[in-house]
């Protein structure tokens, strides 16, 4: 299957500072999480991919096309969301979601049309005639949002739309994200700097980390079919995890009371029984379920320190 | 249930219409421009002072019609040339005004990211702005004039005959669209310099008044040639208006040498919105 946009090799450095290294990864359709910490290049790349910045190396294609050489022809099938949302105040949501429609080339007539319908899909049916200013900030995200996806863009790109939320904002935000990337059908990669929000709503993840991609791939297959250990201890973990490891196991205490052992290691079990009574430990809980992407690369920088 | 009824999708629906190219996007931007400068689809606060000024800008005009109608005849009127002083204040505050607004809020708010990220790029987005301005700047730089022209044609102290109507209009727009392009580059050239309305307003009244009131120095008790004029942003665009009248000049310039340093100021203030936006090219 041809990817929506693929990176291979790609450099962008700003003066001394290096802010993308050889970034090469594949966008496939669905929800994408471009994961990583403030400084890590992420808005760097969503800028390369939109053809607002210049590669200085490698090579970056766009739904098929070269976003330096495509210019609007690609800008118009893409939509954006910046990280920034401080929208004139006094502008409707209505007003701004139409005009940036015209921006991206829908007719009038039907900008104004899908700006209320897209308002209405993103949850903001009756505010749609407020001014920005006399919104909150999860409405104004929303808004942000339906201005990426009135022009009915195939890619759809959004930083850090969580920004700014309060959880229960943030757990609205996120479930219309992944509301929009699989009833709506748009192929959406979304910027954040926290695993878990990634994890929610994403079929794929990018990681990036000091501007290089370290891990990329479908969620479902980073998690895996392995169930690792979870142990629950009244109290000594670490020595619990020390223990283990003497023994040739990896272990990751996650704290006092918890540590989790991948999967995959012959009579693990019977091995943390066995170091729980040597050492005269409490055991709470022991059991297999699902481990998140945190724990699992928690586990893979224990198991493979770079 | 009526035989009319029918079931709505009120669904999201994908979209399949038309996706036109830039130059509808530029033109969309220009006409967007403009409503906004003049308060229209805004709160009300933001369409008060752009109607004041606008209002004070044609006042003089009417009352000249009225002055024309009641005085007796022979009275001497203003001509078309002179009578942009009752005016240029209005025009110094309406430009003021348009000019950042129309760029700096764009700036400040994160919306020219937006636009950099749609059918527009730098140079589209430049030249919607300067399309706008001029335009905006048109409603108090020929509208007056055209007023004027055409009250004292139906009270019958306009220009006599069709030819020397026509060439009177073609003056009075002609002028008029000098002033608003000269007057709009430049502003807009100052506005591209800070984010904020306020300082660009403050920079355009000093630029325009200060070296205006400098040059004037320079010119009286200094006695500096009369090309100093050109460099003089208060008196060039003035100058050119008295030459398009044919009206008595306050400087012993070549006609062709004030045009050409019209003509190169609005090119050096569209190099500096041109520098100031370049960072938005495809770096």
């Amino acid at each position: 299957m041809t990817p929506i946009a693929s990176a291979l090799h790609v450099q962008r450095r700003f003066g001394s500072v290096l802010a993308l290294s050889d970034v090469t990864f594949e966008l496939e359709k669905g929800v994408t999480g471009l994961l990583g910490a403030n400084g890590s290049g992420k808005t760097t790349l969503i800028s390369l991919l939109l053809g607002v910045l210049r590669p200085q190396a490698g090579k970056l294609e766009v739904l098929g096309m070269d976003p330096l050489k495509a210019g609007y022809r690609l800008r118009q099938r893409i939509g954006y969301a910046p990280e920034d949302d401080r929208f004139p105040p006094d502008v409707k949501a209505n007003e701004l979601v139409r005009h940036f429609a015209e921006m991206r080339g829908i007719p009038h007539r039907s900008a104004v049309v899908r700006a209320s319908e897209v308002l209405f899909e993103v949850g903001l049916g009756e505010e749609r005639f407020r001014p920005i200013g006399t919104m909150s900030t999860g409405q104004r995200q929303r808004v942000k949002l339906a201005q990426a996806l009135v022009h009915d863009p195939e890619l759809v790109l959004l930083d850090e739309p969580t920004n700014g939320l309060d959880p229960i904002q943030r757990d609205d935000m996120l479930a219309l994200v992944r509301r929009i990337g699989t009833d709506l059908g748009f192929t959406v990669l979304i910027s954040s700097h926290l695993l878990g929000e990634v994890e929610r709503v994403s079929d794929n993840i990018v990681m990036l980390e000091g501007g290089k991609v370290v891990r990329s791939g479908s969620v479902a297959k980073l998690l895996g079919g392995d169930t690792p250990l979870l142990v629950e201890v009244v109290a000594g973990a670490k020595r619990l995890a020390d223990h283990l490891a003497a023994r040739g196991f990896t272990a990751v205490a996650k704290d006092d009371l918890r540590l989790a052992l991948p999967a995959a290691q012959d009579g693990i079990e019977d091995a943390v029984v066995a170091a729980v009574v040597e050492l005269d430990l409490e055991l709470r809980r022991m059991e297999r379920s699902q481990a998140t992407l945190e724990e699992l690369f928690d586990l893979d920088e224990v198991a493979a320190p770079s | 249930m009526s035989a009319q009824a029918q079931i709505a999708d009120r669904r999201f629906q994908h979209y399949v219409g038309a996706r036109l190219s830039v130059v509808y996007s530029f033109w969309s931007l220009v006409l967007h421009s403009m409503l906004w400068v003049l308060g229209l689809k805004r709160t009300a606060r933001y369409k008060i002072v752009p109607i004041i000024v606008v209002a004070i800008a044609f006042l003089p005009s009417l009352v000249l019609i009225v002055v024309a109608v009641v005085a007796p005849p022979g009275t001497p009127l203003p001509g078309y040339a002179g009578f942009y002083q009752f005016i240029i204040a209005a025009i110094y505050i309406f430009v003021a005004l348009t000019a950042p607004e129309l760029i700096c809020p764009d700036r400040r708010h994160g919306t020219l990211r937006m636009y950099m990220t749609s059918n527009l790029g730098p140079t589209t987005y430049v030249a919607a702005k300067l399309v706008a301005v001029w335009s905006i700047l048109g409603i108090v730089t020929v509208g007056p004039v055209l007023v004027e022209f055409l009250g004292l044609s139906v009270v019958g102290q306009g220009p006599d005959g069709l030819t020397e109507s026509l060439k009177t209009l073609g003056q009075v727009i002609g002028s008029g669209l000098v002033l608003a392009v000269f007057f709009g580059s430049v502003a807009l050239a100052i506005s591209s310099l800070t984010d904020r309305n306020a300082f660009a307003s403050a920079g355009i009244i000093l630029g325009f008044i200060l070296t205006g009131a400098a040059f004037g120095i320079l010119q009286g008790p200094l006695n500096a040639p009369d090309w100093v004029a050109l460099v003089n942003v208060d008196q060039l665009p003035m100058e050119l208006v008295f030459r398009i009248y044919q009206a008595a000049s306050t400087i012993s310039v070549p006609t062709w040498e004030v045009a050409a340093a019209a003509v190169a100021w609005v090119v050096g203030a569209i190099g500096v919105l041109a520098l100031r936006y370049r960072s938005w090219g495809r770096r």
